[in-house]
């Protein structure tokens, strides 16, 4: 009697101790997010201190809320473009977490579906058949968009094109995840050589300013654009955050996912569609930004797992700490000549990359 | 109760299944015998909805699975199709956890986390809780798929090969797991097994499956060397070994 007393003792305490192990990895979770956002934090009021005219915290602080000599700087170069790197970046590494699920590929990033090479045209062909910008050599300013919403515009149809042709493959002969990524290596590559036609045939001007629009540069973004990928950013994120529990259930296969009471078609479908929304709104706007949607939940999955409950949250955070980082050093490390943030994310991302490979956790 | 009557379904056009109709018992395991690609796998897939029957209808307790919605059918029957691809990178508790997603809002509550502790201790794999599945052995890993199926508390439970590539230790702790939680929630658990003899240990009812349609159905009895000789093709003998059943070629 007393033998049978203890084990069930132990059991209750057994019982206690797994629950109670999981609600402790779920608070670490949880305590990392807040860690990250913390960093974040951190990062972006240095940002907004470091320049050619470095500001105190205490002047940042004043130059916000009452106003001094540093508020135009403030507030017209340094505030839109940190924010534009942290919503650039959340963007990205949102897009990257939700296609390596939905295209069952940890390569899947927000250029698989080759939306960068379809910007890309479609920014040279306003560059070049629309004259909408041009090179000059004046220094820094080497190159002017005479109307650099058409070119955005442009780049965006661009974009949602090969979305499009993607899409309508997938939903036309319903194509398997693989093939999507397969298709999209197809279409990046068809709008590459379209784009290297058009440019064969324009003038050098055409040519610099199409190769300088590819540069992911944070420094294009203004309020007006930053507004426009917020909004496209906290949309797409609110509908994937409440597809996590699909999405956990897509990592163990269509039919799991269905018999779990997924709708795996549209998911995949509407998640397509959202990522590609929001990554040829990104583009559009700043250019070719490579390795953070790729990179990012790579590096959050080695330390918190595969849980989308934490992992689209985390991605989008840590995506965000990149491009700020790297936009940071993009900033200073030539100073003053400020180099696009693109060239320091794929700089650090290679490598980063290579280093994860490696080490062979969870990538 | 499930009862399918005259199904008739395939994919892309090409017709697998004919005229299939029976129906499980509840609290009952039956066998889904036959060989390779006679269509048992289809129709697993076509009980759970993943393909659409192009004649006939199957019923739970009397009303259609195409009025069902995907939440009200993922609560009511639970399909573990064969492992084919690796396993995601999962721990264990969080595997099994999954099984609760019909039932889950937002977030698990303290029930469904108490049910997965339960469940975990059931299958003995509290050593394992928070290890990753995919560092599992085959038979471990297979009883966290069982484990999180089981969770999903349906009424109808599919189960696509689940003793494939196990040892006959894990065969028969997992056939015996899967015994104990049919009769214990009143379960009509329908199995696809390619051991004759296992499914002779273990089950209750057979479905007897060849090219597509259902050659017979019913208890132990239409196991006979007749039947089998004529679904495999191959010459064999009944024996009784221990009052038991035995199947040899």
């Amino acid at each position: 009697m007393e033998k049978l007393s203890l084990q069930a003792q132990e059991s209750q305490l057994n019982k206690n101790r797994i629950v109670k192990r999981y609600q402790k990895s779920i608070f670490y979770k949880i305590l990392s997010g807040l860690l990250l956002i913390a960093i974040l934090l951190s990062v972006f009021i240095y940002s907004l201190s470091s320049g050619s005219i470095k500001i105190s915290f205490i002047e940042i602080l004043k130059a916000l809320f009452a106003g001094n000599e540093n508020s135009y700087i403030l507030y017209n170069i340094r505030l839109p473009r940190s924010i534009g790197a942290i919503l650039a970046g959340a963007s990205l590494g949102l897009a990257g977490c939700v296609m390596q699920n939905i295209l069952k590929n940890p390569l899947a990033s927000p250029f698989t579906l080759g939306i960068s090479h379809g910007a890309a045209f479609g920014a040279a062909m306003a560059i070049i058949f629309f004259n909408a910008g041009t090179a000059h050599s004046f220094g820094n300013e080497s190159v002017t968009f005479f109307n650099s919403y058409f070119v955005a515009i442009s780049a965006f149809v661009g974009a949602i094109l090969s979305t499009i042709i993607i899409l309508g493959l997938s939903l036309y002969k319903n194509i398997s995840p693989e093939a999507v990524v397969l298709s999209g290596v197809a279409i990046g590559s068809l709008f590459n050589a379209a784009t290297m036609f058009i440019q064969y045939f324009a003038a050098d001007f055409q040519v610099s300013a199409t190769i300088f629009w590819t540069f992911g540069d944070i420094g294009k973004a203004g309020w007006s654009e930053n507004a426009i990928i917020a909004i496209a950013f906290m949309l797409s994120f609110i509908w994937f955050y409440f597809q996590r529990w699909s999405f956990n259930s897509l990592l163990w296969g269509n039919e799991t996912a269905k018999s779990l009471g997924v709708s795996v078609t549209s998911l995949r479908l509407i998640s397509m569609l959202l990522c590609a929304i929001l990554i040829s709104i990104c583009t559009a706007f700043l250019g070719i930004i490579g390795f953070v949607g790729l990179i990012s939940p790579h590096i959050v999955r080695m330390f918190i797992g595969t849980d989308y409950r934490f992992l689209i949250p985390l991605s989008t955070i840590f995506g965000s700490l990149l491009l700020l980082i790297s936009d940071l050093i993009a900033k200073t490390i030539l100073d003053p000549v400020i180099l696009p943030v693109g060239i320091i994310t794929s700089l650090l991302g290679a490598p980063l990359f290579f280093y994860m490979l490696i080490k062979r956790r969870r990538v | 109760m499930l009862q399918l009557s005259n199904c008739t379904a395939g994919y892309e056009g090409k017709i697998i299944l004919t005229d299939i109709s029976f129906s499980l018992k509840k609290g009952k395991v039956t066998a889904l015998l036959g060989p390779n690609g006679s269509g048992k796998s289809t129709l697993l897939k076509l009980i759970d909805r993943i393909i659409m029957p192009q004649k006939g209808e199957i019923k739970i307790e009397g009303k259609n699975i195409k009025d069902f919605s995907n939440r009200e059918l993922a609560q009511t029957i639970a399909y573990l199709p064969q492992i084919n691809n690796a396993l995601p990178d999962c721990s264990v508790f969080e595997s099994i956890l999954l099984g609760r997603k019909p039932y889950i809002n937002s977030e698990p509550s303290i029930e469904d986390l108490h049910m997965v502790d339960y469940i975990i201790k059931k299958f003995s794999l509290e050593n394992f809780s928070f290890r990753s599945i995919n560092r599992l052995s085959g038979g471990e890993a297979q009883k966290v798929l069982i484990a999180r199926a089981i969770i999903q508390k349906p009424e109808i439970l599919l189960l696509d090969e689940p003793i494939n590539h196990l040892d006959m230790k894990n065969q028969i702790e997992i056939l015996k797991i899967i015994k104990e939680f049919t009769k214990k929630m009143n379960l009509s658990s329908l199995i696809v097994l390619h051991d004759i003899n296992r499914a002779l240990q273990f089950c209750d009812e057979f479905i007897l499956l060849k090219d597509g349609k259902i050659f017979k159905t019913g208890d132990n009895q239409i196991i006979n060397p007749i039947s089998v000789k004529k679904i495999y093709g191959i010459n064999n003998k009944c024996i009784e070994l221990n009052k038991r059943k035995v199947i040899i070629s």
